[in-house]
């Protein structure tokens, strides 16, 4: 167990609400023809309803293993997961998932409001209703109009924003992405991004994504969890204090985002070596003390590996 | 792109050649055994039109219909059940693999005594010609189904019937389509041997008394309504089939299992 | 891409394949005979190769052989057991088989087709018991008499087989309409039970299924041989017959066994027994059934006229638009 900070954001710890997701000594262990692998050894982290967490590392430091234990998808081999206090095992109710993939997330056959509105007609949720809550999350990710296509008639990045609608018309307590804009390129990916920000105070959700862009992970991200080698462990959970509204331009000329993003860096490619920077300067809480007080090392030899590209 | 205008072109230039060497080495044989074009054409027109089509065609077509919907119809029924039990399936699959390997047309006695004399014996044979086919091809679609389409049901916590119907099945539909293709020209050959016995109307009976007549250009008008049959069928439900599978974002499946 | 057209030509493939056994072999002697007088035919130097259905009158070639008759005559058979009539005509005509043994009505259907064939003999002829077939009926079917079959439905062996013909001939025969009933081809071995089971109102059937379905299903009767019912006593039975290629091809052979067999069937017809007791094994049945049937006596040369009667159903039944010249057939 490594010693991690208590990674709670100062102001809602000081509020004492639980955290809405809870994760516990996480591990996961494949077996497979060639043997076992230690994919996940011991990651614990919380996050607390309303913030937008990120979890970076390594290529190959188990973070889609840990967001398939976090949606219910991959039972943990030890640890645990609680969800508003209740144990995850199994897809738990009010949570989405926006898939890496969006080309294989999108069901072919059905239009774009076919897509959207399946997760809410199986939650029963009267047609009209569902219709008019999916054509609302559509406007919101800038589709209006395209509900009548079929998913195959958009670009690859309309299509993302398709799977992104069908989450936020799912009106999830938590939202889960998987390297959701890694398939699309550059510039849709930063509309993208600005696109969930926003959304995120529309809707007042709870997203955790998993990415290997540390610049998106600093851009979007209150926190960012840093994961190590695998059996990854948390390495460092880096708070980002920028401030609100973020942009591509002013925040990502913002030198304390320079600084943030030059440490998650670091971090990724040795999780083990002490930070060069400091930040969240503007943060001044005790409970900031055990941040800046700083990263945990993991037991395991840190070995150096290539940066991600 | 070659390889697209010249399979057309060969469906076309070698049923025409064939037909016209046909006629050319019956035409010099004089055999009985070979009558020529015109005298298959003059059998076929009063065998299978007029009084003769609502006499023999129709009631072979309704038998084709009846059995191989039926047979479609359990097939998805049993293959659905299988693709979703992981066990039972494991457990059958030894008996369906054997099961496949029957031919149906061997079986007729045997459907005879269960079924009885008449038109559900035709239908039973043509339906179990069709039967495990579209069993083992449903249930091998569900299971080759992309995982990524089992996370997004679990996430999204649809399931039941609607899970079925709308992501499993339709994922699924190229496998069932092509099973089907496959098994509409079985169902037609089954049929028309399966009316060899047991039956005095049909397309079969009349062929075998055809044959038993020594009337061999009434037995090659036979032949000749069956390759017709089977061809149209064929191609209206390639045509169908490919329409839906577009409709649907899909591409057609080759043939699987069987 | 895959041809739209492929499937449905497995499936002629597979009906061709189907029908192969009869007809399609017919194709390997091309114009009939051919390849028979080119020298290919299937037997050696006084060997003619047989293509018979099974009944209890091939013992008459078991008691030929026997009494030395075919030994004598400087010939030996080898026999081959065919499904049906049809079969045995095509094989003869496709050259699989020097001669063909059955009842008349495939080898005339062919005459009047076209195909060249020549009567070899006679075999049997139509006795005062009748053959040895009969037609099932429940008890509680109400069905007394031949009149009583009118528009009912019939299982018999095959449409084109002469039980399909004598059948109808006899419904007539008896006040009958025959034009409304329903022959639906089943094999014989099933047809006790299909009219026990009510799936055919009566049934056409042959030794030894006869006694078999008798005895299992208790509610059958036999309601009478249609043969018998049809056919003059003395009426032409069934016979040996080969084809006009393999006739000159072999004609000495074929005229040696000719001759055997006529001497055979004096020895015959005045022990019949033993002709029975040899052809029961032959036709499935025990020695106790083959000496309970009846069997014509053997008569190897007929006229021409004596074919009449049999060609004049087939007019009338419709099997053929007009009498066939059989003068080349039995001359």
């Amino acid at each position: 167990m490594t010693a991690v900070s208590d990674p709670a954001h100062p102001a809602r710890a000081a509020a004492g609400a639980p955290p809405l997701l809870r994760v516990e000594g996480l591990a996961k262990t494949y077996r497979t023809p060639a043997g076992t692998h230690d994919a996940v050894g011991d990651v614990t982290f919380d996050v607390h309803s309303g913030e937008i967490v990120s979890i970076v590392g390594p290529s190959g430091a188990g973070k889609t293993t840990v967001l398939r234990v976090l949606a219910g998808l991959l039972a943990p081999t030890a640890g645990r997961v609680l969800i508003s206090g209740v144990p995850v095992d199994g897809p738990p109710p009010g949570v989405a998932l926006v898939f890496q993939d969006y080309s294989r997330s999108l069901l072919p056959w059905l239009s774009v409001l076919g897509n959207v509105t399946l997760p809410l007609r199986s939650a029963r949720v009267p047609k009209a209703e569902a219709a008019e809550r999916a054509l609302r999350a559509l406007a919101s990710v800038g589709l209006e109009g395209k509900e009548r296509l079929r998913p195959r008639e958009l670009s690859g990045g309309m299509q993302q924003r398709v799977a992104i609608a069908r989450a936020l018309a799912y009106q999830p307590r938590l939202l889960l992405m998987d390297e959701p804009f890694a398939s699309v390129d550059a510039q849709t990916r930063m509309d993208l991004e600005d696109l969930v920000l926003p959304l995120r105070e529309q809707y007042g959700m709870t997203i955790v994504t998993v990415t290997h862009d540390i610049d998106e992970a600093v851009y979007l991200s209150d926190r960012v969890v840093v994961l190590s080698a695998p059996p990854s462990a948390v390495a460092a959970v880096v708070e980002v204090a920028l401030p609100a509204p973020r942009s591509q331009t002013t925040t990502k000329e913002d030198p304390r985002f320079g600084r943030l993003r030059h440490r998650v860096l670091d971090l990724v490619r040795r999780p083990g070596a002490p930070a060069n920077t400091t930040d969240t300067t503007d943060t001044t809480d005790a409970a900031n003390a055990a941040e800046t007080g700083d990263f945990a090392i993991p037991a395991s030899p840190v070995t150096e590996r290539t940066p991600q590209r | 792109m070659t390889r697209r205008l010249a399979a057309p072109a060969w469906q076309a230039v070698l049923p025409v050649a064939l037909v016209l060497a046909y006629q050319l080495a019956a035409s010099a044989a004089r055999d009985p055994f070979f009558p020529t074009l015109p005298a298959i054409w003059r059998a076929f027109v009063t065998s299978w039109t007029g009084p003769g089509f609502g006499r023999d065609v129709a009631p072979s077509l309704i038998d084709l219909a009846a059995g191989y919907l039926l047979g479609v119809l359990s097939g998805l029924a049993g293959g659905i059940a299988l693709g979703l039990a992981r066990r039972v399936r494991a457990a059958l699959l030894p008996l369906i693999s054997f099961a496949l390997t029957l031919p149906p047309v061997a079986l007729l006695p045997l459907f005879l005594m269960l079924l009885g004399v008449g038109p559900q014996m035709q239908i039973g044979v043509i339906a179990f010609s069709v039967f495990f086919t579209v069993l083992i091809n449903t249930s091998e679609g569900l299971r080759s189904a992309d995982p990524a389409l089992a996370d997004l049901t679990a996430v999204y916590r649809i399931g039941g019937l609607r899970r079925l119907l709308v992501v499993q099945l339709p994922a699924a539909a190229p496998y069932i389509l092509a099973a089907m293709r496959t098994c509409l020209s079985i169902a037609v050959l089954v049929m028309v041997v399966s009316e060899m016995v047991g039956a005095s109307q049909g397309i079969g009976a009349q062929t075998l008394l055809a044959q038993q007549s020594f009337a061999y250009e009434q037995m090659w008008a036979g032949m000749l309504l069956l390759a017709v049959l089977g061809c149209l069928l064929n191609a209206l439900f390639t045509l169908a089939e490919r329409a839906v599978l577009r409709r649907a974002g899909l591409l057609p499946a080759t043939f699987a299992g069987a | 891409m895959k041809s739209v057209f492929l499937r449905p030509a497995f499936a002629v493939a597979a009906l061709v394949a189907v029908l192969a056994s009869s007809a399609c072999s017919a194709s390997a002697s091309g114009p009939a005979g051919s390849a028979a007088e080119t020298g290919s035919s299937p037997g050696a130097a006084g060997q003619l190769v047989v293509g018979v259905v099974p009944s209890l009158e091939l013992g008459l070639l078991k008691v030929a052989e026997a009494k030395g008759f075919l030994a004598d005559a400087g010939v030996e058979l080898k026999i081959t057991n065919v499904d049906s009539g049809p079969n045995v005509v095509t094989g003869v005509v496709a050259g699989q088989y020097d001669l063909g043994y059955t009842a008349y009505a495939p080898p005339l259907l062919a005459v009047a087709q076209g195909q060249p064939l020549k009567l070899v003999s006679n075999t049997s002829t139509v006795g005062e018991y009748g053959t040895n077939g009969g037609v099932l009926v429940r008890k509680d079917s109400g069905i007394a008499s031949f009149k009583d079959l009118a528009g009912k439905k019939i299982g018999t062996n095959a449409p084109r087989s002469l039980l399909s013909l004598t059948v109808p001939a006899s419904i007539r025969h008896a006040g009958g309409d025959p034009s409304g009933i329903q022959l639906v081809p089943l094999p014989f071995a099933q047809i006790g039970k299909a009219v026990h089971d009510g799936q055919v109102d009566a049934g056409v059937i042959l030794e030894p299924f006869q006694t078999k379905a008798l005895a299992e299903f208790g509610d059958l009767v036999n309601l009478g041989d249609s043969y018998r019912d049809v056919l003059p006593v003395g009426s032409p039975g069934a016979l040996y017959f080969t084809s006009a290629a393999t006739a000159t091809a072999k004609a000495d052979t074929i005229r040696r066994f000719k001759e055997a067999l006529a001497k055979t069937a004096d020895y015959a017809n005045a022990h019949l027994d033993e002709v029975k007791a040899a052809g029961g094994p032959l036709a499935g049945l025990s020695a106790e059934q083959a000496a309970k049937l009846p069997l014509g006596p053997f008569k190897p040369r007929i006229q021409a006229g004596e074919l009449d009667t049999l060609t004049t159903l087939m007019v009338e039944f419709a099997w053929l638009k007009a009498k066939p010249d059989l003068s080349g057939f039995v001359g």
